[in-house]
Parts: C-alpha cells; sequence; structure tokens
C-alpha cells in the first residue's frame, strides 16, 4: 500500500485507473495510426469515397472493439468510478480540445477547397519550407496537443505519442513527395511502437488485476 | 526563557480525528473525497488493500456515518458503490486543516 497521500496525485491516479491503465487506447489509436498509414495506398485502388467509407467502417469497429473490451474486461477488473463535477469539467475541457484538434484540419481543408483562404506567400523561403508548411504545422500542432493532455492528465507516455505520431507524418509525407512512397511506413513503425506498449498495458492489466473471486 | 506547550496549543493534535489518522483510512477517503463514487473493486485496486482489509476499514467509515455504502445487485453480479456523505466530506476537510495547522506549528 502506498502512503503517498496528495489530492491531486489522488484524482490522477483514479483519472489513470479508469482510462488509461488497461492499454486499450493505446491499442486504439495505434491500430488507428497503421490504418491511416495504409490510406495512399488503398485510396488509388478503391477510389477516395470507398477508401473513405471504409476508414470509417474500421473506425467504427476499433471503436465498438474498445467498449466491449472495456466492458467485459477491464470493468469487473478494476471497477466503476463515477467522477465528481471538477473532474468532469476538466474531462469536458479535454473534449472540447480534443474536438477543435480533431476538426481543424478539416475546416482548414474546406477553406482551402472554397479559396477562402490561400497558400502564403514564403518569398525567399527554401523550398522544403514551401512545400511541408502544412505537415510541419500538422507535427507542431500534433506534438504540442499530445503534451498539453498528457500534463493535464499526468500520463507521461502521450507526450512520446505526439512525437511519434507528428513525426511519422512529417517523414511520410517527406518520403511521399521526394521518393514517391504512397505506402507510409513511418507511420506503421509509430504505430507499431504504440501498439507495442498499449499490448504490454494490456498484458500488465490482466496479470495484475485478475477478476476478483470474493463477493461484496 | 523556555516556553512549554500546553494542551490547548496542541489542540489541533489532541482533536484530531482518529477514525481518519489510521493510514489505509485516510487513503481511502482520499480517494473517495477525488471523486464522486467509486465502486468496491476500484477502491480497492486504487488503495492497493485486500478485500477483507478495505471491507473492515470501509465499516469502520461507515459506523461513523464518513461514507455511504449502497448494495445492488445488475444482473446477477453484485455491485458495491461507495461515497462519502457530507459528514464525511466535512470531516476530511477539518482533519486536512488540523494536521496542516500541527505541521505548520513545528519547527523547522
Amino acid at each position: 500500500m502506498s502512503h503517498n497521500i496528495s489530492l491531486k496525485e489522488a484524482q490522477r491516479k483514479a483519472f489513470r485507473l479508469a482510462t488509461f491503465q488497461d492499454g486499450c487506447w493505446d491499442i486504439f489509436l495505434a491500430c488507428f495510426l497503421i490504418m491511416m498509414s495504409f490510406y495512399p495506398v488503398l485510396r488509388n485502388v478503391l477510389g477516395p469515397a470507398l477508401n473513405l467509407l471504409l476508414l470509417i467502417c474500421v473506425l467504427a469497429i476499433l471503436l465498438i472493439g474498445i467498449y466491449v473490451a472495456r466492458k467485459y474486461i477491464t470493468v469487473p477488473r478494476a471497477g466503476l468510478v463515477k467522477f465528481g463535477p471538477t473532474q468532469k469539467e476538466k474531462i469536458k475541457k479535454l473534449q472540447a480540445i480534443t474536438l477543435i484538434f480533431v476538426l481543424a484540419p478539416f475546416v482548414f481543408w474546406i477553406l482551402g477547397v472554397t479559396h477562402v483562404i490561400t497558400e502564403p506567400d514564403w518569398g525567399t523561403a527554401p523550398d522544403w519550407m514551401r512545400d511541408f508548411d502544412v505537415d510541419i504545422l500538422f507535427t507542431a500542432i500534433t506534438i504540442g496537443f499530445f503534451g498539453l493532455i498528457a500534463y493535464a492528465l499526468g500520463v507521461p507516455r502521450l507526450h512520446l505519442y505526439g512525437w511519434l505520431l507528428g513525426l511519422g507524418n512529417l517523414v511520410s509525407t517527406i518520403l511521399e513527395v521526394y521518393e514517391g512512397f504512397t505506402f507510409h511506413f513511418p507511420l506503421v513503425m509509430s504505430g507499431g511502437i504504440i501498439l507495442l506498449i498499449g499490448v504490454a498495458l494490456f498484458i500488465r492489466f490482466l496479470r495484475d488485476y485478475p477478476i476478483p473471486t470474493e463477493e461484496t | 526563557m523556555t516556553t512549554t506547550k500546553t494542551s490547548k496549543d496542541l489542540h489541533p493534535l489532541v482533536d484530531i480525528d482518529r477514525v481518519i489518522h489510521a493510514p489505509a483510512r485516510l487513503m481511502v477517503l482520499t480517494y473517495l473525497y477525488v471523486v464522486e463514487s467509486a465502486e468496491f473493486i476500484f477502491l480497492m485496486r486504487l488503495a492497493g488493500l485486500t478485500w477483507g482489509n478495505l471491507s473492515s476499514h470501509l465499516s469502520k467509515l461507515e459506523e461513523a456515518g464518513y461514507v455511504d455504502i449502497d448494495k445492488k445487485f445488475v444482473g446477477k453480479k453484485p455491485h458495491t458503490m461507495i461515497r462519502l456523505t457530507d459528514q464525511g466530506r466535512t470531516a476530511f476537510r477539518e482533519y486536512k486543516q488540523s494536521m496542516q495547522q500541527v505541521l505548520d506549528d513545528l519547527p523547522d
């Protein structure tokens, strides 16, 4: 039994046990990244509309998988918790930030397509800045976003995930532009690392938290 | 001139709530303080206590009126939710203040 008591740490520990300790979200993120790495290849085969439909279907299957795993594996082992108003408020803020992070690229894409915003004039800037301006911006935002979530939730490994996702995407794009690689294998490597961490966490969770036999 | 502390000076320490002061119960109350309610298993995992140990501490906290234990069945499975009562929340806050005062008054 740990005797180190701090209200803030207690709150973080409770949140971690309820959400991140079983590795399910890590596995979800890893599968999503691996799926995204196949996206450009499949777009050439299936066409954009069917490819998008496939992406949405796989995403839905992953989310259902997470729900089922948490209901039948995590909850019987770790139990349930209802958070207080302060924590709920914090979760709502983080959900709002996540939604902005997910929706912002779509909004920029629509604004770009409709010519509401145009390509900035880079003047005498080097070619790489001109070619990868959006990707560099995306990498910086991804690292910042994951860093923010890692700090707010007290889950340090999310810093690593931010770097893996951001750099994986940037290197993939560079390789696609300069070498013509449509299969984003750096993203697969990033996803693979996260998947290994997720599976290790999941196995540790099953080992540390067996289903209790005694009943209350 | 030296001064000795009277029992009045040590008032916060004398009045310390012994139900809360036990390390395991303090741990349980700390976790319950930061959530709305938690299932027995969740609390057991979080505090790192055994089933019997947590059960015994919860009984003492329930006797003191600090926690509310709600036992029900969801399907065929027992489901025990534990929540800090208003009395328990106030007692925890007072305990925290008393301990802080005692520790602040200690010389470096």
